[in-house]
């Protein structure tokens, strides 16, 4: 992609940014923005939102309080220690940002959609006609 | 030709679907006890339903986002999830309703208890739900609550003297027996009833899941209009029924033989055998809808895969809801509950939920960036929404204190 | 850091006298070239009490009504700020405070901010 930017207007965080729906390259849909990363640059002053944050630890960090939210968050990324880049992806990925926010990625390589995969292993595969889709 | 085939089927599914048992008890119930006197909640509750779910409607089909989508967007994420847990909650208390309207349907027609049918009606809504053409199985649904028109056939059988009627409706009061509170509570039941938020969840999913375009905003618009006002006219018969034949007799509605009374007893074993279907039918429509809807909501908040059309495997979480939420709704309703309490107090609490997923829509509705300059809500549109948001807002406070008030409509 | 944090704190006056808190960033994607696209930099952060206007949309004509929400929104907003990201002279992250720069331009969120 040879793109320099996907959005010449100015965007609202709140607005535009957080509690979007995420969908993946190929429109599946993988979570919501549940919170946004910022890197300060201490040299120039600048600050860049450097990342999408997404999933369970995530929202619970923005929910949560100061101690419940934090407990939380942490738990989740133990959990998932030595997964790179879980819930967390990075800015360059986007490819559109609209009611739903477009990803350059797969959603079945997300760490997030580690629940949909255990709920198919655990749940649904054990119930029979689960791989045919309902006819009309 | 096929095209007009097509939106005629639209048309008739909708006014069927319209009546489930929140419906049914509202409508017979307030029949019964209030005369015609609340049948300007229904005609109030009826408009109310038409702007909020073609806006809803119109929304999916120019932005892909369903309603509950766009409640955690515009609400953020707090307001978003306290906003989750209350319509999960009372669209649960809907679902074991409704399980229990299509068991007492059933009981009736085959006199077997209706707690022994709830398992076997659990399971069929689930396959339903997991497996089943549903589009098909829908439309069936749909034309089978047709059945429900026995009511108003009974009505004219009845032979009002129909400006008589047309005068009481059209003069509404608070009769002596009861006080403005119960009227009240009665009336936001009734509204409740008429506004069930689930509609606008399952509704607006399946515009999105459809891949609605600005194309079928039309037929949007003829199955809205035409449809739910036609669907209300099903629960005024209902409720007209009711009042010339319970009322007199002082009947109060507590069970669900004595809403299908009306018609037994003016037009016989065939008419209850019609309205029984009719019942069965509605209810099960109804079902079908909400078992979804708690999955919609769950799914749409979380950003998770969401749909009935994909294969259980593509959604695995949301399927696993609709399953939780079936299962629980059914063991509740096996727990003895009385059905028609738990009937009232989901079309009671529905109304309170209302301001929580209409307000979002309505602000989406009007956003020029997501709907484009030529679809956003006109001022005459906008002019009813806001005079709906804010009778919302004030149904919404008044009905807790109501609750506590009338003891739940005692 | 994240925006969840940031959208909690406090903006003060170099004086120390408050102006309120982060209420949104507002975000334009002009930065240097990560990956294949120019990264998005905060260029200014929206400081007030609610933030409710931003959220919904009420803003530089995107949601126009109706009538009575565009009035409760933007009478609420009134007193908010634009505050430059170049005008932070100090972060305090211990207490979750942002001073601001002396002699800094006070830019409010303008009428034409709001929709009218």
């Amino acid at each position: 992609m040879n793109q320099r930017r996907i959005t010449g207007r100015p965007l609202h965080a709140t607005l535009d940014l957080l509690d979007r729906q995420l969908r993946d390259r190929n429109g599946v849909l993988c979570g919501n923005v549940d919170d946004l990363e910022l890197t300060r640059d201490d040299e120039t002053g600048q600050i860049y939102v450097t990342a999408i944050l997404a999933g369970s630890g995530a929202l619970a960090y923005r929910l949560g309080g100061r101690r419940l939210g934090r407990w939380l968050h942490e738990a989740d990324r133990r959990l998932h220690e030595g997964r790179r880049n879980h819930g967390r992806i990075p800015m360059e990925l986007t490819t559109s940002i609209g009611p739903a926010i477009d990803l350059a990625i797969d959603a079945h390589d997300q760490s997030t959609h580690d629940l949909e995969r255990w709920t198919r292993v655990h749940v649904i595969d054990h119930i029979p006609g689960g791989s045919h889709r309902a006819g009309k | 030709m096929k095209k007009v085939l097509g939106v005629a089927l639209g048309i008739l599914t909708a006014i069927g679907g319209f009546v489930d048992m929140g419906d049914l008890v509202a409508n017979a119930e307030t029949g019964a006890r209030f005369d015609m006197n609340l049948a300007w909640v229904v005609v109030v509750g009826v408009i109310g339903i038409v702007v909020y779910a073609e806006m809803s409607g119109r929304v999916a089909a120019l932005c892909g986002r369903p309603v509950f989508d766009l409640v955690r967007e515009r609400l953020g994420a707090r307001f978003g999830l306290a906003n989750l847990a209350a319509s999960f909650f009372i669209n649960s208390l809907t679902l074991t309703a409704e399980l229990a309207g299509v068991a007492l349907a059933l009981s009736l027609l085959t006199s077997v208890n209706y707690l022994f049918l709830i398992p076997g009606v659990a399971l069929l809504v689930w396959l339903v739900c997991w497996r089943m053409p549903f589009e098909t199985m829908e439309r069936i649904f749909g034309l089978l609550g047709l059945c429900l028109v026995v009511f108003a056939v009974a009505v004219w059988k009845i032979g009002p003297d129909w400006s008589e009627l047309l005068s009481d409706t059209a003069h509404p009061h608070v009769p002596a027996t009861d006080n403005g509170f119960t009227y009240a509570y009665y009336g936001i039941g009734l509204f409740g009833a008429a506004m069930t938020p689930y509609e606008v969840f399952f509704f607006s999913s399946g515009a999105v899941e459809d891949g609605w375009t600005a194309k079928d905003l039309g037929v949007n618009k003829a199955n809205v209009l035409i449809g739910f006002p036609l669907g209300a006219l099903l629960s005024l018969a209902i409720m007209t029924s009711a009042h010339f034949v319970l009322a007199p007799r002082d009947i109060s509605v507590d069970q669900l033989s004595q809403m299908a009374l009306p018609v037994a007893s003016v037009l016989g074993r065939v008419g209850l055998a019609v309205v029984l279907i009719g019942i069965f039918a509605a209810t099960f429509g109804a079902a079908l809808e909400t078992a979804l809807s708690a999955g919609y909501v769950m799914a749409q908040y979380f950003g998770w895969p969401w749909g009935k059309a994909h294969a259980p495997r593509e959604a695995t979480r949301f399927h696993a809801v609709v399953l939780l939420a079936i299962i629980g709704a059914a063991v509740f309703g096996m727990s003895g509950v009385d059905p028609v309490q738990v009937t009232e107090y989901s079309i009671v609490l529905s109304a309170a939920a209302l301001p929580l997923t209409y307000f979002p829509i309505l602000v989406i509705a009007n956003d020029r960036n997501y709907m484009g300059d030529e679809h956003v809500n006109g001022r005459f549109v906008n002019a009813i929404a806001s005079v709906y948001l804010v009778i919302l807002v004030l149904v919404a406070l008044a009905t807790i204190p109501l609750i506590i008030i009338t003891k739940g409509g005692q | 850091m994240r925006a969840s944090d940031l959208l909690r704190y406090c903006v003060v006056e170099h004086d120390g006298t408050k102006v309120g808190t982060v209420t949104d960033l507002r975000v334009v994607q002009d930065g240097p070239i990560r990956g294949t696209q120019a990264s998005f930099r905060v260029e200014a952060l929206v400081v007030g009490r609610a933030g409710i206007a931003e959220r919904l949309g009420y803003i530089r004509s995107r949601v126009r009504g109706p009538w009575i929400l565009k009035v409760l929104c933007t009478r609420l907003e009134r007193r908010a700020h634009v505050v430059d990201v170049a005008d932070i002279e100090e972060w305090d992250e211990e207490h979750g405070t942002l001073r601001l720069r002396v002699g800094r331009t006070r830019v409010l969120l303008e009428p034409a901010d709001l929709s009218m």
